[in-house]
């Protein structure tokens, strides 16, 4: 024991883990910086295990503080010592990452194996302490040969990490350490093996260590660590217990590690840019090539104007390479007929629509690059691009291809914990059982924002006076937050010029072929690293589909999207009709209910109408004001011409993410910097209730540019309803624009739209039953199942033989046997193989020819896809069950013939639901009609004439049940009947107390009062029944928690 | 032949819950099944929509309260041959047809209870006594009883024609055939047993199988069938009551190695041992004494049997003279006698250990004799526990103490050095026992070495809790 | 780390011929001593050499003298009980005055399967511990019986010699005036903060012959 209790002695911490050291570390980067800030320490090292993932968040913890962060990484040796290593400079950094990589590389997801012989060649610029362990628990002999080994490998850079935590005997420890110090000529220093912030967290952590080893904390042992020492400790009490020449020392190695993350320089791939020229000419070149094609007949001057703000704007930012790697890749899909659409920030310029990333015009639209990038605000450009889902697989072969595996990686998802997985990590830690474990995922999946927790606890039957619960809770929500591990991000490519691993390490994805980067994406935005969304889009496989049956049956040809015509009324007409069953996202109940009020004429009202109908917006209140002022029932007011300028393309409601920060900086003077602060944790509100941070600056900024306390009232409120949802109209843009297209192809070839949305499921809001119901509604043919003339895929067949080849003639949608549940792809194909040699003769004949198994023949026979070969299902199940495989051409023939019944309607009707989750017979509803009519239950269809507040009944099958809401309280459900759809609003005391029926019935009625406002009605629930009885046997249908 | 079927829909909840108030919805789970799915649900869940297949969480989300336990088999084919045993009373040939149901000879029965309505009264009676919910029916053949007693509780059919008629009525979910065939002559249109015995047998074997088709002949009685009869489990008991009444426990001994002889030829009978065994011995007006005489090992040596009950009776006091004694023996294990190691040299009285063992328990009582275990804890109090010593390899090899004192005390005088430490122990916040103490290796001015803490980071206020002894 | 623990870690790191049979496991019949004692080795070399046989008395009783609690005087029997228990033989501890704690044991070697612990009243302790050596299945029977008297001390010496078993019992040392028919009497005494070991009684060595071994300095 040493040191003078007087003087406060100086110190680095040069051994912590953040909680980027999954399950072992229980504190935030954050957290340690603010603590090791408060008591002074000059610096801070992150050292997580074989990882730079927290390194990022640890850089901006650090950044407004004078304790300075040094970047390094704790790695336990397979087969040798733990070593801490340090980075002062950056073939230091280099080096570490070239390290992880390794190491990370060489192992499954998730972990990593480093040995003695990987550190031989350690780069230069590494500081390296080893830290052996406490003598109680090591042998004196190993540590003699790691410590040769050490000074050996690392000479001049090591030194021994004296670890004092109250142990049994820190003074014999330091004594011991010291001699092994002086017998290598290894340098002692002081450091602290940190694993959180304060002492109070030990029971935090203790749970870590308890889900690491997946076992209970009362079983976890000596596990646990015997103390909680391994906090950030005070510099006196360090004093007490280090001699002063050992703290001094930590202060000289962080002299030496003087390496910060803003000396990284990543560089933009260099290869898209031919020999002798520069970017910048590139871009211009390839602009000026396409423009051409965008404007046959000249570009007009004001466009042409445009295009040089862009091109210099892009010029003063260096973002050409970028826009060179977007446009490179889209080249690439169009080359191989991939539809694809850009959509994003930069995406929105006239250069990308030259370029071809994008179909959406900026110009005609009305939206100016400008608003989306500018030179104050310092973000990185963002363009999403969206492929094909079936297809997307071929655009990430060839990026991997083009740049090589080493320079292209794809982003890191963190995954943090959420209350329900804490608290399933928490209660599995304190020994819960598998039953309360259900008990409590419930409680916490169901406890949103301000539900009291107890209550919920309570409700399912836990104490929560008790110790444990009350233990548990407050652990769930220490939890709650922290990552849990790396997943990979959806398609976020990294590219860069130099291999990735040299500037952040890499490791391996759970798909195998994959590799991902260890930060995510606000990572790659705080360091200014390119990023290209590859995105995967049912709706463009759909619409690749939709051109092709065009094509085909039609003769029309469009090459690409842009060919679709723009600005076509009797589109429009139908999308203010809501009828827009399966387009794209105009499509769910809640755009429905809007599009007759928002009555949408021209492209940028779509792009409102996509944006608007969000959690966000509705919770923010945005909807009705602009509603009013669209009508003209409220008159639309601006404060100043600045908020105007901003304001009024949405009539003075702030919509859009852009324009809230936009109205921020130029009425209430927020840097850009703020604004984009304010931008990234609008993510967080919910979690952290972030905003009140903001809320003084707010009204500080408007009161000095004299706007009125109200009016900055009504926009602060506004900004708060946005939360994580508040939309960017950059994404809007392009998401309106498969809107109208999807629209487009459905207002004109609604039979093609619906076939090739068949073949796209799973994806949108609606069953296959209901696409089939909404096509057969306007008069079409649809087709059943049928060996005989269907493939996997739903096709298109003319509704007469002799129409055959007459593109104008009226085609009929066959469905395929895709639609048959449980029925795989390749006994699809062996059937329509088969056929094409020739007609099947018989059921012998099918089965033979087509080598179907005894479950291919009874699913094929249960679906009726047999009808045509073998008569009813009855007979078809039992001939197809009479076939013997082995002896192929006895088969049936000598049978004796049996009397079979065929099935009634209501038979045929369940059987097709069974195996297909529809019927072209009828309707389910249709076959107890009378019943329901006895009951007094009244149709669909008869709603749509019912006056206002009118109480009645109705009964259908539930189709949807949507997940209850959370402001409101309410829950959406949709009944349907052989008339069709009616949707039903049910508020949550209902939901709870009928919650059997509410969650269970298949069919149900429900008494309520009609409400009908503006050409939207609801049926408002009071009471609901379950009519099962009249179904029984009929499996359930709905689509639950959309 | 007349076949009985005894069902007993309740038998599979009744297994597992001990007492469940018939108004408390329920659920049985799966019991091998990784995803937890509810397998049975009792009336009161049933109401509230619970139904088997689904997800324990979906079962919750329709019943918030529901009682949710795992199907228990092993008790379930406890019970059922608790209930077998009961009903041997009236049959001699029972066969157990699990998982609920029996199947009882009644043809040989009926002229010794006066004729099938007596019998199945004395049945029924009995079994509602016992709390025992159930169905009954009566046909000369075991399988159609069996699903008779599904569908038309309480019917008995003596003749074969009487049976068909009813069995033709009968749906084919209920007929016992097995699942994929009732579901493939379902999707063929055939509602009713009646309709599949019309078919033309060839074609319907192809369809259903042998298997199948083999039940549909035995459930006509077309097919001979061997039921196998069930055999009452080896339980000892015997009672012996004397003319007088005796008393001390000398007298007993002679009546006690008769009974105890009788146990071991009994053990020797059936190649079984006997672990514990129950005395009980009556007295006039204080009820009884009983007297547990359990072993090490299953015994099954008439003088080593004797030797225990005597020990074990002579320790204990009885209050009053005794009228009788009974001996019980419920639990009968395979004998395996103790393997002696040939090397090893046998010297003193050559006892073995678990004889040693037996003789200290017998004298000290059962607490007497302990073990110790290590517990990987770092509470000092918590890293050791009695037990059977089997005990983890130790990773941590922190000093500890031989002698630890059962309950720290405050150390007088103060220790005179310090030797090692402080060695902080902060930890066990989850049960309620965290301590946070500093531990120091202690010298005494006697020159004795002792482990001793304060609070931690506190100076004063010395606690003794081991001595290096 | 005790001198006794590096000791034994000693000879069991590196087995030399002759260490082996230092070995407290291994019968030693040592020609040094009397043929007629037979004893197995305390696993300290130089106690082994003060001791008749050089070692623990077998089929015989020894008792253990001390001052106060914590001198060590339970770690000097330590290796031979860790040996024996290793071994899958039992040994049994009698009335025990204090916790034994069973984290220290396994430190010290002992395979705590094989030791059984017995609660007992005085009489019964003196009963159970003359059962057990009796008994011929235990190899060491290890009692604490403050006020046993001679009596009870010879009936314990002889259901050793029956058992051929290791009997030792750790009384105070205000008994060492008293006479006893134990083979062997030791005494644990402490000094300038050192433990003494005496040899006070050894059947087969003139008493008092050997000088104290001096034990945790």
């Amino acid at each position: 024991m040493a040191g003078n209790d007087d003087v406060v002695p100086d110190y680095a911490e040069l051994h912590a883990l953040s909680d980027f050291s999954f399950q072992r570390g229980a504190s935030s980067a954050r957290k340690l910086f603010d603590r090791a800030r408060a008591l002074g320490y000059q610096a801070l090292a992150i050292t997580d295990e074989c990882s730079l993932a927290g390194i990022v968040r640890a850089w901006e913890a650090a950044k407004d503080g004078d304790c300075r962060l040094i970047v390094g990484s704790e790695i336990r040796l397979h087969d040798g010592p733990v070593l801490v290593l340090l980075v002062e400079n950056h073939a230091g950094y280099s080096a570490l990452c070239q390290l992880i990589t390794k190491g990370r590389r060489a192992a499954p997801k998730g972990e990593y194996r480093l040995g003695m012989a990987d550190m031989q060649g350690l780069g230069e610029g590494l500081c390296v302490l080893w830290a052996p362990g406490p003598l109680h628990g090591s042998e004196a002999a190993r540590r003699e040969v790691h410590g040769a080994w050490v000074a050996r490998t690392f000479a001049g850079r090591a030194w021994i990490a004296v670890e004092l935590h109250r142990g049994p005997d820190d003074d014999a420890e330091l004594d011991a350490l010291r001699a092994l110090g002086e017998r290598h000529s290894l340098p002692c220093v002081a450091s602290g093996d940190v694993h959180m912030h304060i002492r109070q967290r030990r029971a935090l952590h203790d749970v870590l260590t308890a889900i690491r080893i997946n076992t209970p904390v009362a079983e976890a042992g000596h596990a646990l660590f015997p103390n909680g020492e391994r906090h950030l400790r005070k510099r006196e009490v360090l004093g007490r217990i280090y001699p002063p020449d050992l703290l001094a020392e930590s202060t000289c190695i962080a002299a030496r590690c003087l390496f910060r993350m803003d000396d990284l320089n990543y560089v933009y791939p260099r290869e898209l840019v031919p020999e002798g020229s520069t970017p910048a000419q590139h871009l211009r070149n390839l602009t000026q090539m396409h423009m051409g094609g965008r404007w046959p007949d000249g570009v007009p001057e004001k466009i042409a104007a445009t295009i040089e703000r862009e091109l210099a704007l892009i010029a003063e930012l260096e973002y050409e390479a970028f826009f060179l790697t977007v446009y490179d890749i889209v080249r690439f899909a169009r080359s191989k007929d991939i539809l694809c659409q850009g959509r994003g920030s930069a995406a929105n310029s006239v250069v990308c629509y030259c370029l071809g990333i994008t179909e959406v015009d900026p110009a005609n639209a009305g939206l100016l690059f400008e608003r989306f990038i500018s030179s104050e605000r310092k973000e990185p450009p963002d363009i999403d691009v969206d492929f094909e889902h079936e297809r997307r697989e071929e655009v990430i072969q060839y990026i991997y291809g083009k740049y090589g595996r080493e320079r292209t990686a794809l982003a890191a998802t963190v995954i943090t914990y959420r209350s329900k997985s804490a608290a399933r990590d928490v209660g599995r830690a304190l020994g819960l059982s598998e039953d309360q474990l259900d008990q409590l995922s419930h409680a916490y999946s169901h406890a949103h924002g301000d539900v009291d927790i107890g209550l919920r606890l309570r409700e399912r039957g836990f104490d929560t006076s008790s110790r444990t619960m009350r233990q548990l809770v407050g652990l769930v929500a220490e939890l709650h937050g922290m990552p849990r591990h790396l997943s990979q991000h959806v398609g976020g490519f990294v590219i860069a010029d130099q291999p990735l691993y040299s500037l952040v390490p890499v490791e391996n994805a759970a798909m195998d072929d994959r590799t991902v980067i260890q930060w995510d994406k606000d990572d790659l935005e705080s360091m200014r690293l390119l990023k290209v969304d590859c995105l995967a889009l049912g709706m463009l496989t759909c619409l690749r589909k939709c051109l092709d049956l065009l094509r085909e049956h039609r003769g029309v040809s469009y090459g690409r999207m842009a060919d679709i015509p723009i600005g076509d009324e009797a589109t429009y007409r139908m999308i203010r009709a809501a009828d827009t069953i399966g387009v794209f996202q105009i499509e769910s109940r809640a755009q429905m209910s809007m599009l007759p009020r928002l009555k949408p004429k021209d492209y940028y009202d779509l792009v409102v109408q996509v944006a608007i109908v969000r959690p966000g917006p509705i919770q923010g209140g945005m909807v009705h004001p602009y509603l009013k002022r669209r009508s003209g029932e409220e008159a639309t007011d601006y404060p100043s011409d600045k908020v105007r300028e901003v304001l009024e393309r949405t009539l003075g409601v702030p919509i859009f993410q852009e324009q809230v920060m936009r109205l921020l900086m130029v009425a209430a003077n927020f840097s850009a910097g703020e604004a984009d602060h304010l931008r990234r944790s609008m993510a967080a509100w919910k979690r952290h209730g972030g905003l009140e941070h903001f809320e003084e600056r707010i009204f500080k900024g408007f009161a000095e540019n004299d706007y009125s306390p109200e009016y900055a009232a009504r926009i602060y409120s506004q900004i708060q309803g946005f939360g994580s949802y508040g939309f960017p109209e950059s994404h809007a843009a392009g998401f309106a624009l498969l809107a109208y297209i999807s629209s487009y192809i459905k207002c004109h070839h609604p039979e093609v739209f619906t076939c090739a949305l068949l073949n796209s499921q799973p994806m949108g809001f609606y069953a296959p039953a209901q696409l089939v119901h909404d096509l057969r509604r306007q008069g079409f043919e649809v087709r059943p199942p049928d060996v005989t003339a269907s493939t996997w895929d739903c096709s298109l067949e003319p509704l007469h033989a002799r129409d055959a080849g007459n593109p104008k003639a009226k085609l009929a949608l066959r469905l395929g046997l895709r639609m048959v549940s449980g029925l795989s792809s390749d006994v699809a194909q062996r059937v329509s193989d088969a056929r094409r040699h020739a007609p099947f003769g018989n059921l012998d004949d099918l089965c033979r020819r087509a080598a179907l198994g005894r479950g291919e023949r009874e699913r094929l026979a249960d679906a009726g896809a047999l009808r045509t070969l073998s008569g009813h299902r009855h007979r078809a199940r039992w001939e197809s069950a009479g076939i013997e495989r082995d002896l192929p051409m006895l088969g049936t023939t000598g049978e004796e013939r049996a009397i079979l019944r065929p099935p009634t309607v209501a038979e045929t009707v369940f059987a097709d639901y069974a195996t297909q989750s529809l019927s072209l017979t009828a309707h389910p509803l249709s076959l107890v009609r009378g019943q329901l009519r006895r009951r007094r239950a009244c149709v669909a269809s008869q709603l749509l004439s019912m006056e206002h507040g009118r109480w009645i009944r109705h009964a259908g099958l539930v189709t949807v049940r949507q997940r209850p809401a959370t402001a409101s309280g309410i829950t959406f459900l949709t009944l349907e009947d052989e008339t069709g759809q009616v949707n039903v609003v049910v508020r949550r005391d209902i939901a709870e107390r009928q919650r059997e029926i509410f969650l269970g019935a298949v069919l149900m009625a429900v008494d309520g009062e009609l409400q009908a406002v503006e050409g939207v009605r609801h049926l408002i629930a009071r009471r609901l029944h379950d009519y099962g009885d009249l179904l029984p046997g009929f499996s359930a249908v709905s689509r639950d928690f959309h | 032949m007349l076949w009985a079927c005894l069902r007993f829909p309740g038998l599979a909840f009744a297994a597992a819950f001990a007492a469940l108030p018939e108004d408390v919805p329920g659920a049985l789970l799966e019991d091998n099944a990784r995803r937890r799915t509810v397998a049975i649900v009792n009336p009161a869940a049933q109401k509230l929509g619970v139904q088997r297949g689904q997800t324990v969480a979906a079962a919750r989300a329709l019943c918030p309260s529901l009682v949710v336990r795992a199907r228990d088999k092993a008790a379930e084919a406890g019970l059922l041959a608790e209930l077998a045993a009961w009903c041997y009373q009236f049959s001699g040939h029972i066969s157990m047809a699990p998982p609920q149901c029996l199947l009882l000879e009644a043809g040989a029965s009926l002229r010794l209870f006066d004729g099938w309505s007596a019998l199945s009264g004395k049945l029924k009676q009995g079994l509602a006594a016992l709390g025992h919910v159930h169905a009954l029916a009566a046909a000369p053949c075991p399988a159609a009883a069996w699903v008779l007693a599904a569908s038309f509780d309480g019917c008995v059919v003596q003749h074969p024609e009487q049976m068909l008629r009813l069995l033709n009525d009968i749906a084919l979910s209920r007929s016992g055939l097995p699942a994929k065939s009732v579901q493939a002559l379902r999707s063929m249109g055939f509602r009713r047993l009646r309709e599949v015995f019309a078919l033309p047998r060839p074609e319907l074997t192809r369809r259903i199988g042998r298997e199948g088709m083999h039940w549909l002949d035995r459930l006509r009685g077309h097919a001979s069938e061997a039921i196998p009869a069930w055999q009452p489990p080896a339980t000892f008991f015997q009672r012996i009551e004397f003319d007088a009444e005796l008393e001390g426990s000398e007298p007993l001994m002679f009546p006690l190695r008769r009974m105890t002889q009788a146990l071991a030829n009994m053990l020797a009978a059936r190649d079984g041992g006997v672990q514990l065994f129950r005395l009980r011995l009556e007295h006039t007006r204080v009820s009884f004494t009983e007297i547990p005489v359990g072993m090490a090992a299953p015994q099954r040596e008439a003088a080593r049997l004797f030797e225990l009950a005597r020990t074990r009776v002579e320790r204990s006091t009885l209050h009053a003279p005794v009228r009788a004694i009974e001996i019980h023996a419920e639990q009968l294990p395979t004998f395996r006698p103790p393997l002696r190691d040939l090397f090893d040299p046998v010297r003193g009285e050559g006892l073995d250990w678990s004889a040693l063992d037996e003789r200290l328990r017998a004298r000290m009582g059962e607490s007497a004799l302990r073990q110790l275990s290590a517990v990987a804890d770092h509470r000092p109090e918590r890293a050791w526990r009695h037990g059977d010593g089997s005990t983890p390899p130790l990773a941590d090899l922190r000093p500890r103490p031989l002698w630890l004192l059962h309950r720290p005390r405050p150390m007088r005088p103060t220790p005179a050095r310090v030797l090692a430490g402080p060695e902080r122990i902060e930890s066990g916040w989850w049960d309620g026992g965290d301590l946070r103490r500093d531990y120091y290796i202690v010298g005494t001015r006697q020159g004795q070495r002792a482990w001793a803490y304060l609070p931690a980071g506190s100076h004063d206020g010395w606690m003794l809790h081991g001595w290096f002894a | 780390m005790s001198a006794i623990a590096a000791e034994v870690q000693q000879s069991i790191a590196t087995p030399s011929l002759a260490q082996v049979l230092e070995h407290p496991g291994i019968w030693r019949r040592s020609s040094q001593h009397q043929p007629t004692v037979r004893a197995i080795s305390t696993g300290m070399p130089s106690l082994d050499a003060r001791l008749p046989g050089g070692g623990w008395p077998l089929g015989a009783l020894s008792e253990i003298l001390f001052e106060n609690d914590g001198l060590g005087e339970l770690e000097l029997l330590m290796p031979t009980l860790a040996a024996m228990t290793r071994e899958h033989r039992r040994v049994i501890f009698v009335a025990p005055p204090y916790q034994p704690y069973a984290p220290a044991l396994q430190a010290a070697g002992v395979d705590l399967r094989f030791l059984h612990e017995i609660h007992a009243t005085p009489t019964e302790a003196a009963w159970s511990m003359e059962q057990c050596l009796r008994s011929g299945c235990c190899a060491a029977v290890v009692g604490w019986l403050p006020d046993i008297d001679y009596r009870s001390l010879r009936r314990l010496q002889l259901a050793a010699e029956t058992g051929d078993a290791c009997a030792v019992l750790y009384r105070s040392a205000v008994h060492a005036a008293q006479t006893s028919p134990a083979a062997l009497r030791l005494k644990v005494s402490n000094s300038n903060e050192a433990t003494y070991v005496d040899v006070i009684k050894s059947r087969g060595l003139m008493q008092g012959v050997t000088p104290p071994m001096r034990m945790r300095a």
